[in-house]
């Protein structure tokens, strides 16, 4: 599954070992952008042994931020159930915003290998 | 939009509303509805704080916006009297041309048909030996400032002031035509000798006691024209044997003469009287050169002529071809309160 950037989406990549996305998100409808990638994730981790999610955002708004909590809910629960999953939040040096967001998400990890990087 | 963002949160409740008896809820129930209640407040929380987070950095971004309007406005300030003291160093034409971006400032050249002017004040260096520092200042800018406002009322691209001389031309950066515009230099060039004998006058209350006698030469022809010098140092200018010409046309007129070449003549022979003058030879012309002493404006009720009329208390020009709507009905609205103007003077 590969999503193109748009103006109000970023970049999504997702194939059977890794999901990348890049870009900013705040969609018109977060239900109609983020329900394609729920079901392609909830798929490849069910498949998978081991998965890997790589994110480099440099905004995304309220409903985002809750379709965000679902997302790595989704990759938490997998991890807990004894999969390999490791998360790359990544944030420009200069962006204290993205970095706090990363930290708030960190705070519910507790078997997938989340890692903040700075880029 | 963002109806299914808790399509899990709403399941849950609806399930527990389904299983709901009276006012008892079994205990599984009451678990997941307490995990999902746990969970959602998490959220909450979270989502509280990135929102406020976003708004602390909105309102950091707004007042920076805010400081930076400020600067750019002070800068746009600073620029605008930058450029309005640039504007005095330029023609109003070039000044337009280069601001509003039509011209490039680089250089270059192009040929084109000018009609080419020049003047200077009769045995002015004689006159500068007589004259203060002060009083030459004074009156030799008093002088230019006349001339240029005769020029600019006119349409001419001043070239340049070399001392007491001027150099001005008509057909760049803005033209009317080769023929109109050799009809605006003439016309020019006569309203600058009525000005300086009304300048005279002035000058003579200042203390200079010689008055100031101007010679004009003119000549229309192609020319090149544009930015010469160098990538640092640019000056818009004419060149070219039809710029010598001219010059040499005024070193060739009497005094209070405005003597111009044959083609300029043939240009504005329907508006102006003309004399035959002395034929003058110029380097880089192999024949000798026809010259014609303008006389007055011809007599005409043609429209399209120029109403030019300088005297003590007077101070008319109005070019027809160039009139806008807007300065037609101000004319109109003029003529009655101009009659009560000679009216109340009579009276007086």
């Amino acid at each position: 599954m590969h999503l193109e950037a748009t103006n109000r989406t970023p970049e999504v990549s997702i194939s059977d070992s890794v999901l990348e996305m890049k870009g900013e998100c705040y969609p018109e409808d977060i239900t109609v952008f983020a329900e394609p990638i729920l079901e392609s994730l909830a798929e490849k981790l069910e498949a998978c042994d081991s998965y890997s999610v790589s994110l480099e955002l440099r905004y995304f708004n309220s409903s985002s931020a809750k379709f965000f909590f679902d997302f790595f809910e989704v990759l938490e629960e997998t991890a807990a159930k004894g999969k390999s999953i490791s998360i790359e939040w990544r944030y420009r040096s200069s962006d204290n915003s993205m970095k706090e967001a990363g930290e708030d998400f960190e705070e519910d990890m507790e078997d997938a290998d989340y890692q903040l990087v700075e880029i | 939009m963002s109806g299914g963002l808790f399509k899990q949160e709403e399941a849950l409740l609806n399930d527990a509303k389904e299983k709901e008896t009276g006012n008892s809820i079994d205990a599984e129930q009451y678990m997941l509805l307490l995990k999902g209640y746990e969970k959602l407040l998490k959220q909450t929380r979270r989502l509280v704080k990135m929102s406020d987070r976003t708004e602390a950095q909105l309102n950091l971004m707004s007042k920076e916006q805010v400081e930076l309007n400020q600067t750019l406005s002070g800068q746009n300030t600073k620029l605008e009297t930058l450029s309005v003291k640039l504007s005095k160093y330029l023609s109003p034409q070039v000044y337009e041309s280069i601001f509003s971006g039509k011209s490039e400032v680089r250089v270059g050249a192009d040929r084109k048909f000018l009609t080419v002017f020049f003047s200077d004040i009769v045995s002015f260096t004689e006159i500068t030996d007589q004259l203060e520092p002060e009083m030459l200042t004074n009156s030799l800018n008093a002088y230019l400032n006349e001339m240029a406002i005769v020029a600019i009322s006119h349409g001419a691209t001043i070239d340049k002031y070399i001392g007491d001389a001027i150099m001005a031309f008509f057909g760049d950066p803005e033209t009317l035509g080769p023929q109109h515009d050799a009809v605006k230099c003439v016309t020019m060039a006569l309203s600058m000798q009525e000005k300086v004998k009304l300048l005279n006058y002035e000058l003579n209350k200042m203390g200079v006691t010689r008055p100031f006698n101007i010679r004009c030469g003119i000549n229309s022809g192609i020319c090149t024209v544009g930015n010469f010098g160098s990538e640092n140092r640019l000056d818009y200018t004419a060149i070219g044997n039809q710029v010598n010409l001219a010059s040499r046309l005024e070193s060739a007129s009497g005094v209070g003469e405005v003597l111009i070449s044959e083609e300029t003549m043939l240009l504005t022979q329907e508006h102006f009287d003309f004399e035959p003058n002395q034929e003058i030879h110029v380097k880089g012309f192999a024949r000798p050169i026809k010259t014609y002493t303008v006389t007055r404006l011809k007599e005409t009720k043609d429209l399209s002529a120029n109403l030019s009329f300088h005297s003590k208390g007077l101070d008319l020009e109005i070019d027809p071809l160039v009139l806008s709507e807007d300065s037609k009905k101000t004319i109109l609205e003029l003529i009655p309160h101009l009659q009560n103007i000679i009216q109340q003077s009579t009276k007086n």
